[in-house]
């Protein structure tokens, strides 16, 4: 070989060498095991309204803000937030870093690797199910400090939401967050499934044996070969949120005490919500197997599936499809109705170089004009509902018809998703078990004893 | 001393010759060959060594991603003698991996053959490219179709299956089945790997010695039987190997179809070990139990390796 081909060569190696150097260097955010993708949404154009004097005295900031990219409607938002914040604090840019997931649990996956692999972000989004786990970490700073400095523009905020939200997060006696979205379970029907079998909608105080007589009625077997076509309930087995835990909470029962401390899924309340959706497949025969949700909201669509349970999110796919043969209704009580319901918010993380930028982001994120960005459009529906109660109400002019049903549903009995610590390890063991029973592999009372051993080593307050 | 330089006469002198300076023009070739190596001696120490050696490291630690990782000892090594749960996973691991290499290799070979028989030219193309089209499509995408599909009570799969009166099969939901649809996903999608290796390994084997077994009366199972199966043998080998370290780290499949369910039925070890890693932040448990299968894994090579000695044929 030439010596001008051994030149070429090395050249060649250094540079690909020095590619990848240059690549590791400026992409901190090269986590092992999530994709994550960062793309800076900022706008350096100052705003009309700014006042420039102001803007030249203040030092310029690029806060680094993490938010769940669950589609692409969620980069448009944030995108569009973001770029509103600045126009109004120019010398405040917002660097979005977008983490993928299906949901929460992957989502605080993604994160806590994102912030392993070097990353230091400003502000974040999370869920309840992450709340306790970054407290405990001492990774989010308590905002009681800055409460106290815009004392009037928080209680503004706090006399338009519900109460129980805005001491979700609130751990030993500290506010970490404010509520910025949240979502809870309803129960969705199809419109034209009931007028074809002749039933009346669900009324707003309809119990659990109301339900059941419903889902009969709705399960069709066509051939006549003993099993159904048509079913009159489904529901999602791939999280805790929206599979057993609504039928727990209507029990009046929790699978962990409120403290989080203990377990609690050997109550008799808790086996007896099992046992009943475990009947509503093997003995009434009114379910199919769980489903995934993106099956479960086509099958809803074309009547394969009569009823089933989510909160806001089922909208982002329905309203855009054109359907509109739905309507919504409060969870079904035995014989009290409960709603459980789960938040999203924005803590400013301990690492910030700039927590007072980081709450002022915070705080305009509470405003009235960016919650009423979670309102949506004719044609395009957020998958959130808006903390504030004033601008929730707007989301009656849109589908469906019973949205009020969100909103009022959280004043009158509503229970937090329970939420430990280490919460993807509790929802991974329940739902293990789950699915044995509802593979019909394994008894309600002897799934539930073996979970309970297993869930009291990961949940405990010693 | 007589007698010492006696041997010393007898014994032909074991001194090495001399090394001889190498010349300008092999050193010139060598320092090439090296550069020629020197990215993949960069990629495997920077994408395989490094992180093999932090895992074994890591495996002495109890860290959970955001806090500073603290010695543990030997405390994981511990643990994974008392976790209950890691016998049922290996065992799943097992069935789905050694069903997956068999059939890999016994309808990847069956298919290679039947592409080589007599057909027009279109229609070889035609199943080629059926073969090998599941391979190139993101496992992702299709295991969310086949969800749909082998759905117990809604899916089409059961509902032709219940049009020839057979009941309704829990293909993502019985502890039964799960495995098995996890293990059909799998070799549907990499049998067209499977397919192309295979017939490439039979257009090496030359044409003449088919042409002299018909003229000896050999018929077609007896010339498959001496002939193709025998001279096949090294790519037979290699498919082994690759298809059973590749099933060894099967994730996308069963966490999209069953999430591992019912139960642990279908979870795969390297499911659960990403579980223990990013989901429960317990990562040096989890690599305990990566080292674990690395371990697995390496003996079952060197197993094949030796055992191949008995049973490759090399021309």
């Amino acid at each position: 070989m030439s010596q001008r081909m051994i030149k070429f060569m090395s050249i060649s190696i250094v540079m690909v060498i020095g590619y990848f150097l240059a690549a590791c260097g400026a992409s901190p955010t090269a986590a092992p095991a999530e994709p994550v993708q960062e793309e800076a949404a900022t706008t350096e154009e100052p705003a009309a309204e700014a006042d420039p004097a102001e803007a030249v005295s203040e030092e310029e900031v690029t806060l680094t803000f993490v938010f769940w990219e669950w589609g692409p409607d969620a980069r448009l938002e944030w995108e569009g937030i973001s770029e509103g914040f600045t126009k109004e604090n120019p010398h405040i840019k917002v660097e979005l870093l977008a983490v993928q997931g299906p949901n929460w649990g992957s989502y605080l996956e993604g994160v806590a690797t994102l912030i392993a692999g070097g990353e230091h972000p400003d502000i974040m989004l999370v869920a309840t199910e992450g709340v306790q786990f970054l407290v405990q970490q001492d990774l989010i700073l308590p905002l009681d400090d800055f409460i106290a400095q815009d004392q009037a523009e928080v209680d503004d905020f706090k006399d338009d939401i519900a109460p129980v939200m805005y001491n979700a997060f609130n751990v030993d006696g500290k506010q970490y967050m404010f509520p910025y979205a949240w979502n809870n379970m309803v129960i969705y029907y199809n419109t034209d499934r009931l007028a074809e079998a002749g039933l009346e909608p669900p009324s707003a105080d309809w119990t659990r044996d109301e339900f059941l007589e419903m889902a009969k009625a709705l399960t069709v077997d066509e051939d006549g070969d003993g099993t159904p076509e048509k079913y009159g309930y489904a529901w999602s087995n791939g999280e805790l949120f929206p599979s057993a835990m609504p039928w727990i909470f209507a029990n009046n029962s929790n699978i962990l005490t409120d403290d989080y401390c203990s377990v609690q899924v050997t109550d008799p309340d808790v086996i007896e919500a099992l046992q009943f959706m475990h009947d509503l497949l093997y003995v009434h025969k009114v379910a199919p197997e769980p489903i995934g949700f993106g099956d479960l909201f086509n099958l809803f669509q074309t009547g394969d599936v009569a009823m089933f349970g989510a909160g806001r999110w089922p909208l982002t796919t329905l309203v855009p499809a054109g359907f509109e043969a739905f309507n919504i209704q409060y969870w079904p009580g035995n014989p009290q109705r409960k709603t459980e319901f789960g938040i999203a918010g924005f803590p400013i993380l301990q690492v910030s170089e700039h927590p007072e930028a980081a709450w002022k982001l915070v705080k305009h994120l509470t405003r009235v004009d960016v919650q009423e960005k979670m309102i949506g459009t004719e044609d395009s529906l957020p998958s959130n509902i808006p903390a504030r109660r004033s601008v929730a109400a707007q989301m009656e002019n849109f589908p469906p018809e019973n949205a009020e049903v969100f909103y009022s549903a959280l004043d009158d009995n509503a229970e937090l998703v329970p939420a430990p610590v280490r919460f993807n390890e509790m929802e991974s063991i329940f739902l293990r078990y789950t699915s044995l029973i509802f593979a019909d592999e394994m008894g309600v009372e002897e799934a539930m004893a073996a979970a309970q051993a297993e869930l009291e080593s990961v949940v405990s307050c010693n | 001393m007589a007698k010492i330089e006696q041997i010393s006469m007898t014994t032909p002198t074991l001194i090495p010759p001399k090394r001889t300076a190498m010349s300008a023009q092999k050193r010139r070739e060598a320092i090439t060959a090296y550069l020629f190596l020197l990215p993949t001696i960069i990629g495997f120490m920077l994408f395989v060594l490094g992180p093999m050696l932090g895992a074994i490291g890591l495996s002495f630690f109890d860290w959970n991603l955001l806090s500073t990782p603290e010695f543990s000892g030997t405390a994981n090594y511990q643990a994974l003698l008392h976790d209950i749960r890691l016998g049922t996973i290996f065992l799943s691991t097992l069935k789905i991996a050694f069903s997956t290499v068999f059939l890999n290799v016994l309808l990847g070979l069956c298919f290679a053959v039947l592409l080589e028989q007599k057909m027009p030219n279109l229609f070889r193309q035609f199943f080629r490219l059926s073969y090998f089209f599941p391979f190139v499509v993101s496992v992702s995408a299709v295991a969310l179709i086949w969800t749909f599909l082998m759905n117990k009570d809604l899916g089409i799969i059961n509902y032709y299956l219940g049009l020839i009166g057979i009941e309704r099969i829990g293909w993502l939901s019985s502890s039964r089945w799960a495995p098995v649809s996890v293990v059909i996903i799998a070799v549907w999608k990499s049998l067209g790997f499977n397919v192309l290796v295979f017939l490439g390994g039979l257009q090496t084997i030359p044409k003449d010695l088919y042409d002299a077994a018909e003229v000896d009366g050999a018929g077609g199972w007896s010339q498959f039987r001496h002939i193709t199966l025998p001279l096949l043998s090294p790519t037979t080998f290699f498919l082994i190997v690759i298809n059973l370290i590749n099933a060894f780290q099967i994730f996308a499949e069963p966490y999209i179809l069953t999430q591992g369910g019912p139960g642990d039925a279908s979870r795969p070890i390297v499911m659960y070990i990403y579980e223990q890693g990013f989901r429960f932040f317990n990562l040096g448990y989890a690599s305990t139990v990566a080292l674990v299968l690395f371990v697995i894994i390496l003996l079952l090579t060197l197993l094949q390796f030796k055992l191949s000695e008995r049973w490759t044929f090399y021309q």
